[in-house]
């Protein structure tokens, strides 16, 4: 079903679009050669630029510049040779020079696509473009009783943003869009994607307009939604006032809200901020951005592997079925993982291994893939294992919840606790031998028909062999061992 | 021995090199000449000590053998510049006690060519003007009258030049701020091709059209200087890779078989002295053209609206947080105005509120873009031009040095001061003029051709 | 004619952070709009229609920098010329959301 909202008058439907600032992943900031790096001493990774000091110039990032390329790659957009810096100004405490350089004419990226997947199928999100711009530096309110404290480490950083087109028909399609977005830069490298540092963070467009209506309704922007949950939720609370209002014979205002995630609303931000004209125009101290063919073209042929072309690899290299597939590469610790852990074993089983048991240890302990306590080559050597025989199924369930609990390779697990299936036959008739003589009455009783009891007398043997007797060997063993009876 | 401050800047490395004298003699002969001459108000910093101990490391150096292209040479710095250690203005009261913790680029070169500091010139706050009235730091006197204004904004630098308290100075030019007060202190100057001179450390005012330059007594003081402030600097994205010559030793005195173009529209009030500058540059050898250049009469318009809309944003950054003087406020918005009324003079603020609306929503489609395009139909007047010719020729600013109270109520708005001067900044081409008030513009990179063609024209009485 | 009145100066004031006192806005919308109608008269002419906005006369490409950490660790000289700190830190007057 589509999402809608129910009004009292009529059915609703959600349109939204999510503008995403992506911090580039570089060593030194995009105008500046002031390091990147998360969590130095205040001010101390700041250039005379980056804190605006008279005089200062700016000189662009090489880096910053095939990332972004890179990028508009992965979102199947046009990279445009040609492209422009322009200086968005306001006054705000952390942002030094007053302006912002940006590019709004003429961004470096244009007229791209991501494939979501939902409920109802796939669907195509389109990106208006991909611009290369300045991250501001960090205030902090919370330090001193009257006064605002500022730290211009992260001023200069370079940043993509990126801006979907308003084709977001539900909440679940925007969190679906997101998790998309941040597995293509973190496939790509050209973002960690880490929402909770704010390496990604996202501003929401939400207009709603009833079913069947044509054109748009004014939008209101909510800024500052930092998690996949949090998207979701602001658009849902944000899309149902609009409907309130309408339904209520007011009009919807174009504006800049806030999502307040504790008290669940959003809230209008100081009206100044939308009164504000931004006085675009192209920077004179950056020459224009002219890219070759060649040079894109470069960047195009080294490109890594992306989820849909893995996907599609998966499926072919190892039969795996579009869902499994889709599944593994959803993320790219899961799809690294798994290509750890397939090596030279049963992909299917592998797969299964990694969605089901080893997703459901890692929920419950809230750890991501790449912090699992199994390494993948550990749970490859765990499925080669069950597939040699060398142990059980049920004795492979026993093994991983110790490989979870301490981290130690299958083989010394299995050699440590003696799981080791026996395979033996000698061995095992003897065992089965054991348990026929134990139980003569029984076995009168299959000789006179009572074939179910065969059943019973392998969980006898399964049961004194502590399970490490494959059953169906035991099977095999005990039909020719009540055969040698007769 | 005679007044060695009385010597160019070209005869003083001369006297250097023949060990006639050391550089802290020399230093310390304009060190005298600058407290003599301190009522004139040229400095806004002196930096006496300063000079000194860099003349005493170039004697060093000399001695061992070690000879910069300026070496031992004590200069000036326009308080644009921004120089390390040593306080810079820009004469805004807004950045009065702001030390630069870096050296801008072509200073930096300076020195690195054995130049001496003397001290930091005066200017119109932030370069807007061409007064030097604006300063927060008082009106600079004309040498040659000292009821008059200097010219600017590199007044201090034009009047320090005049009346020998440096052996030469640099300027920035951003609509005719260096051959202002050239002509009416009767220097020299001259600023390069947009893009020569790097931009790195100089205060921004409008940045498409700053150019760093120079002020001397003689055309060949401005070619010692200017060849070396020129050259490429990484810092700078707009600064030319191009392979800068030995530009004072290209000025061979030869103009012969030159074609000299007079722009039409450059002559519609000329000097006494002009028909005989022609006649004196037929005299030479050179082919005078009469040339066209229709958009001349719109610079004036285009370098308002432009710089007006660049000003605005390059000085946004002057809001009391990170250096400058601060007025305290409640808010922040509070302490940014109270900071910004406090520290802009009122010719700055009218120029950023100006400014402020060419590059809104409501001024930049209507006037800003089509500003930018009358430059480039202004540009192509020099293009089509130089077709025909190899330089232009003209009075730079045809007009009698304006009193200081004539200039308080503006003087400088007068439709001569700055027309002739305009052009050739929009277009970013590289210009001078001599101490008689003639100036030459060339082709975009050619400064030697500008220089040769000054050289001689400097000789025209 | 497009006339520019003293509302209009305050706004541009506040976008530029600039305080301009009530009887100085009145001489600056009147002085202001006789520029605004020289402006407008000197930018008719039909040959605008013909170029394209000269930006900069720089014509040489961008240069680009290489991805290297050349400068940082100077909070010192960073915050020498700053009014008002708190160690390492630039301090503003409480600034509300």
């Amino acid at each position: 079903m589509s999402y809608r909202i129910q009004g009292e008058t009529t059915e609703w439907e959600l349109v939204c679009g999510l503008e995403i600032h992506c911090q580039i992943i570089s060593q030194s900031k995009v105008f500046s050669g002031a390091s990147t790096k998360f969590g130095g001493e205040p001010n101390n990774q700041a250039s005379f630029l980056d804190a605006g000091f008279p005089g200062q110039l700016p000189v662009l990032n090489e880096k910053c510049v095939e990332q972004c390329i890179k990028t508009g790659i992965g979102l199947n957009a046009k990279i445009n040779k040609y492209s422009v810096f322009d200086r968005k100004n306001y006054f705000y405490g952390d942002l030094p020079t007053g302006y912002q350089i940006t590019q709004l004419f003429h961004p470096i990226v244009s007229e791209g696509y991501i494939e979501v997947e939902t409920e109802e199928g796939s669907r195509t999100i389109g990106i208006e473009r991909l611009h290369l711009e300045q991250d501001a530096g960090k205030s902090i309110h919370d330090m001193h009783p009257s006064k605002t404290m500022l730290d211009f480490n992260r001023a200069g950083v370079g940043l993509m943003e990126i801006v979907s087109r308003p084709d977001i028909r539900s909440p679940e399609e925007a969190g679906e869009y997101l998790r998309k977005l941040r597995s293509i830069v973190r496939y790509l490298e050209t973002c960690d994607g880490n929402m909770d540092e704010g390496s990604m963070r996202c501003d929401v467009n939400v207009s709603v307009r009833p079913i069947g209506e044509g054109g748009y309704r004014p939008k209101v922007e909510v800024k500052n939604v930092n998690s996949v949950k949090f998207v979701m939720h602001a658009i849902e609370i944000e899309a149902h006032r609009q409907v309130d209002l309408y339904e209520s014979g007011n009009k919807v205002l174009q504006e800049t809200r806030l999502f307040d995630p504790i008290n669940q609303e959003t809230r209008p931000m100081r009206s100044k901020e939308n009164a504000l004209d931004y006085r675009y125009f192209p920077d004179p101290d950056l020459p224009p951005l002219i890219l070759t063919d060649d040079y894109i073209e470069n960047i195009r042929q080294n490109l890594p592997e992306l989820p849909e072309q893995k996907k599609a690899r998966f499926m072919k290299d190892f039969g795996l079925s579009a869902y499994d597939a889709g599944i593994l590469v959803s993320d790219k610790e899961t799809a690294l993982y798994f290509e750890d852990a397939v090596q030279g074993q049963d992909a299917k089983k592998v797969a299964n291994w990694i969605m089901g048991d080893l997703f459901a240890a890692l929920n419950k302990t809230c750890l991501s893939i790449s912090q699992s306590p199994i390494k993948a080559k550990d749970l490859g050597a765990l499925v080669g294992m069950i597939t040699s025989g060398t142990i059980s199924g049920k004795i492979a369930k026993e093994v991983f919840e110790i490989m979870l609990e301490t981290g130690k390779s299958p083989s010394v697990i299995v050699e440590e606790k003696g799981l080791k299936q026996v395979t033996d036959s000698t061995a095992i008739e003897g065992i089965i031998e054991k348990v026929l003589q134990e139980n003569t009455d029984k076995v009168k009783e299959i000789k006179a028909g009572k074939e179910k009891l065969k059943g019973w007398f392998v969980g006898q043997i399964m049961k004194v062999s502590q399970g490490k007797i494959n059953p169906v060997l035991a099977n095999q063993l005990l039909e020719k061992k009540l055969s040698e009876k007769e | 021995m005679t007044d060695i401050t009385e010597l160019t800047l070209s005869e003083t490395l001369n006297g250097l090199g023949s060990k006639e004298f050391s550089s802290v003699e020399v230093t310390s002969a304009y060190i005298k000449k600058m407290e003599e001459k301190r009522h004139l108000n040229a400095f806004i910093t002196e930096t006496p000590e300063k000079a000194l101990e860099m003349a005493k490391a170039s004697d060093t150096r000399r001695s061992k053998g070690h000879v910069g292209k300026l070496e031992g040479l004590p200069i000036a710095i326009k308080d644009m510049f921004c120089t390390k250690g040593i306080k810079t203005t820009a004469a805004s009261r807004i950045l009065s006690n702001f030390i630069p913790p870096f050296e801008s680029t072509t200073t930096q070169k300076l020195w690195d060519a054995g130049a001496v500091c003397l001290g930091k010139t005066n200017t119109d706050e932030f370069a807007m003007g061409s007064s030097t009235i604006t300063s927060y730091f008082g009106v600079t006197k004309n040498p040659h009258n000292e009821n008059c204004v200097p010219g600017g904004s590199s007044g201090g630098s034009a009047a320090a030049v005049a009346a020998h308290m440096c052996a030469g100075a640099t300027g920035t030019e951003t609509g005719g701020s260096i051959r202002h007060p050239a002509s009416f202190c009767q220097v020299s100057g001259f600023k390069p091709t947009y893009g020569r001179c790097s931009r790195y450390g100089v205060i921004a005012y409008a940045s498409s059209l700053d150019e760093p330059g120079v002020l001397g007594r003689t055309i060949k003081d401005c070619a010692h200087m200017i060849e070396v402030m020129m050259g490429y600097d990484p810092k700078d994205s707009t600064s030319s890779r191009k392979e800068v010559p030995e530009l004072h030793k290209m000025l061979d005195k030869n103009i012969k078989g030159m074609k000299i173009g007079i722009p039409r529209e450059y002559t519609e009030l000329v000097p006494s002295n002009w028909e005989s500058a022609l006649t004196f540059l037929k005299e030479r050898g050179a082919v005078i053209v009469d040339i066209e250049m229709p958009h001349t009469e719109e610079a004036g318009m285009v370098y308002y609206v432009i710089s007006q809309g660049e000003a605005t944003t390059n000085l946004a950054r002057y809001d009391g947080v990170r250096y400058g003087e601060r007025a305290p406020g409640e808010t922040l918005e509070e302490m940014y105005m109270n900071t910004r009324m406090l520290g802009f003079g009122q010719e700055v603020r009218n120029r950023i509120i100006l400014g402020t609306f060419f590059t809104s929503a409501k001024g930049y489609y209507d006037y800003f873009v089509p500003a930018q395009k009358m430059r480039s139909l202004i540009k192509q007047d020099f293009d089509k031009a130089f077709e025909k010719v190899d330089v232009l020729f003209s009075p730079s600013v045809p007009i009698r040095p304006f009193t200081i109270e004539e200039a308080k109520h503006g003087a400088a708005k007068g439709r001569f001061n700055d027309t002739y001067l305009m052009p050739s900044c929009l277009a970013g081409l590289p210009a001078g003029c001599a101490h008689n008030g003639l100036q030459v513009i060339g082709r975009q990179w050619d400064e030697a051709t500008v220089l040769k063609v000054l050289d001689v024209v400097e000789e025209i009485k | 004619m497009i006339k520019i009145d003293k509302e209009t100066i305050k706004e541009m004031a506040v976008w530029a952070q600039v305080r301009v006192p009530e009887e100085e806005a009145e001489v600056m919308a009147k002085e202001f709009t006789e520029t605004l109608a020289w402006i407008g008269e000197r930018l008719k002419d039909p040959d605008l229609q013909k170029v394209s906005p000269m930006v900069s006369p720089f014509d040489e490409p961008i240069p680009l920098r290489r991805d290297e950490v050349i400068e940082g660790n100077q909070s010192q000289e960073i915050l020498s010329n700053a009014p008002d700190t708190i160690p390492d830190f630039f301090c503003v007057p409480k600034m509300v959301e």
